[in-house]
């Protein structure tokens, strides 16, 4: 800005002995010396471009359903601070409403048991996790596969073998996988909290098919997943009392660290980032202002000859 | 090292050898039924499939019945199971073991290899898989064999897991071949160099057009070379000195 208005007053400074003003030596246009056809044709190109961008914006748009879907209210989510790390006993909570709730029909396939080490769980905690299930391995040296309880390296196990049993025991509906589902939905852990409390009774007028539930914040309204969240639908091992909405918070949560277990690190590294780009900067502006002072205070100047 | 090898298989004077010579499908044939009765009970051959046979052995209508005998296994269907269901052409050969654990399992902890392209893994391929095959015989005075192996010159080591599979007349050839143990081995090493080697009759037809067409193309580029060459080839330069000197 300090550079604009310089160039802007400093122009002024310039006061060469003969007369060639300012306002030439600023207009370097050469839109000027163009053609009649070649103005034509770039206008008509800008005008197109322009065009089918917001065409496509608007076919974009058209697909989103945007008129049967209910922007979910921002939450003041603990996170959400440019310096604020994920509430880790809300996230160690979180997965417990999953393991109890959700996991009979969604699948985690990208969380391992591992993954808890020193974010909810300690090693030990995790590992009694891990053995609670049991794991198709092998082959064994005869060539059969056997059941074991799991380890720390297991993958969160599946509550069906594929996606076509899974419809079968769902109405047709796929439960989807949870482990992206935040980065996966516009609205992230808001739309997962505002569509876990947000059943209500179909408005006046609105037919759902066997099997469907009503929640505006569906796109479309008809959901096929009941409403799985209830006031103490299970006790909190940590004494905290299980309201629906504290579920709906603590299970978004866990699914935001599942989506970015980075998220901590992130902002870590943002605070890191942060000072030794500002160090780095203002050096590096020093030193090119150190550098070009010679030719930004250079004066030139036209003698005409006598 | 060459003692590491079994004993040199000679070099046996195949009908496909030669730069114009094509497999000789009939023989194919019989091998692709030599391996079915007596080798599929152990060895697989998962990179080969019903289609690939198509017009090499047989038509596409025996093909189809042949791959209508194996059960294969599909799915999920819609409600998530796995079902099984007659072969169809695409379908490769189904292997004889679920995977090499339950192979070694059944076989004295011994893995019988997939022979797709057996050929090609062993040197000298056809050779050495004919003369493994025609080469059992006891073992020479003083070596002890233990239960389960079996002596074969060829085999690297002396010591073979598979026991002799081919007899005279363990197979019914389809069209009425003799099948003595030689002709069953020469048919079965026809049959697996097709697999190992596809492109094999495409593949000298190819080159036979190329050397036509390259050795063609070659006359003429060296009649034109030559002929601009001329120039240059037959000029001759004088040095003439001056005549003062």
């Amino acid at each position: 800005m300090a550079a604009s208005v310089g160039r802007i007053c400093g122009a002024g400074l310039l006061k060469p002995a003969c007369g060639i003003t300012s306002s030439q030596i600023s207009s370097f246009s050469t839109t000027r010396e163009w053609t009649r056809g070649r103005k034509t044709l770039l206008g008509t190109l800008g005008v197109l471009t322009g065009g089918v961008g917001a065409l496509v914006y608007a076919l974009e748009q058209s697909v989103k359903a945007s008129d049967l879907e209910l922007h979910p209210p921002k939450n003041p989510w603990s996170h959400n601070g440019i310096l604020s790390s994920l509430d880790h006993a809300s996230v160690r909570r979180g997965y417990q409403v999953y393991k109890q709730v959700c996991a009979a029909c969604h699948s985690m396939r990208f969380i391992a048991y591992r993954n808890l080490v020193g974010v909810t769980h300690t090693e030990e905690e995790a590992k009694a996790e891990a053995e609670e299930i049991m794991v198709t391995d092998g082959p064994d040296e005869s060539g059969n596969m056997f059941q074991r309880p799991g380890k720390l390296s297991d993958y969160f196990p599946s509550p069906y073998a594929n996606e076509e049993a899974a419809r079968a025991a769902n109405n047709g509906a796929f439960p989807p996988d949870l482990s992206y589902i935040v980065l996966a939905r516009h609205g992230g852990e808001d739309y997962i909290f505002s569509l876990l409390t947000g059943y209500c009774d179909p408005p006046a007028g609105v037919i759902l098919r066997d099997g469907q539930y009503f929640n505006p914040y569906f796109p479309g309204g008809a959901i096929s997943m009941a409403q799985a969240l209830f006031n103490e639908v299970l006790e909190y091992d940590d004494g905290t009392p299980a309201t629906a909405s504290q579920l709906a918070k603590d299970v978004a949560t866990f699914l935001k660290w599942t989506g970015e277990p980075e998220f901590d690190d992130r902002k870590r590294m943002f605070i890191k980032a942060t000072g030794i780009f500002t160090l780095l900067i203002a050096i590096t502006f020093y030193y090119k202002r150190h550098k070009w002072i010679s030719l930004k205070t250079r004066k030139i100047e036209f003698k005409p000859r006598k | 090292m060459a003692s590491d090898a079994g004993l040199h298989p000679p070099s046996y004077p195949w009908d496909f050898k030669g730069y114009l010579s094509t497999f000789h499908h009939a023989s194919l044939r019989r091998g692709f039924q030599v391996y079915r009765e007596v080798c599929s009970s152990c060895h697989s051959l998962q990179r080969v499939a019903f289609r690939h046979l198509v017009n090499v052995t047989h038509t596409e209508k025996e093909m189809k019945a042949i791959a209508e005998d194996y059960e294969i296994e599909d799915g999920p269907n819609d409600k998530g199971e796995m079902f099984t269901r007659p072969g169809k052409l695409t379908d490769y050969f189904p292997s004889p073991y679920p995977n090499k654990e339950a192979a070694k399992a059944a076989n004295g902890g011994a893995y019988p290899p997939d022979l797709s392209l057996m050929v090609r893994g062993r040197h000298d391929g056809e050779n050495y898989i004919f003369s493994l095959l025609t080469g059992y015989m006891d073992p020479p005075a003083g070596l002890e064999v233990r239960e389960g192996l079996h002596f074969n010159p060829y085999f690297p080591g002396g010591l073979i897991s598979m026991d002799r599979p081919l007899y005279d007349g363990a197979v019914e050839y389809d069209d009425g071949t003799p099948a003595t143990t030689s002709q069953m081995a020469k048919d079965v090493v026809s049959f697996l160099c097709f697999t190992s080697k596809p492109e094999h009759d495409e593949r000298k037809r190819m080159g036979l057009r190329a050397m036509i067409i390259l050795i063609t193309a070659f006359g003429i580029a060296f009649y034109l070379k030559q002929h601009r060459w001329a120039v240059l080839k037959t000029r001759k330069i004088f040095y003439c000195p001056p005549k003062d000197l």
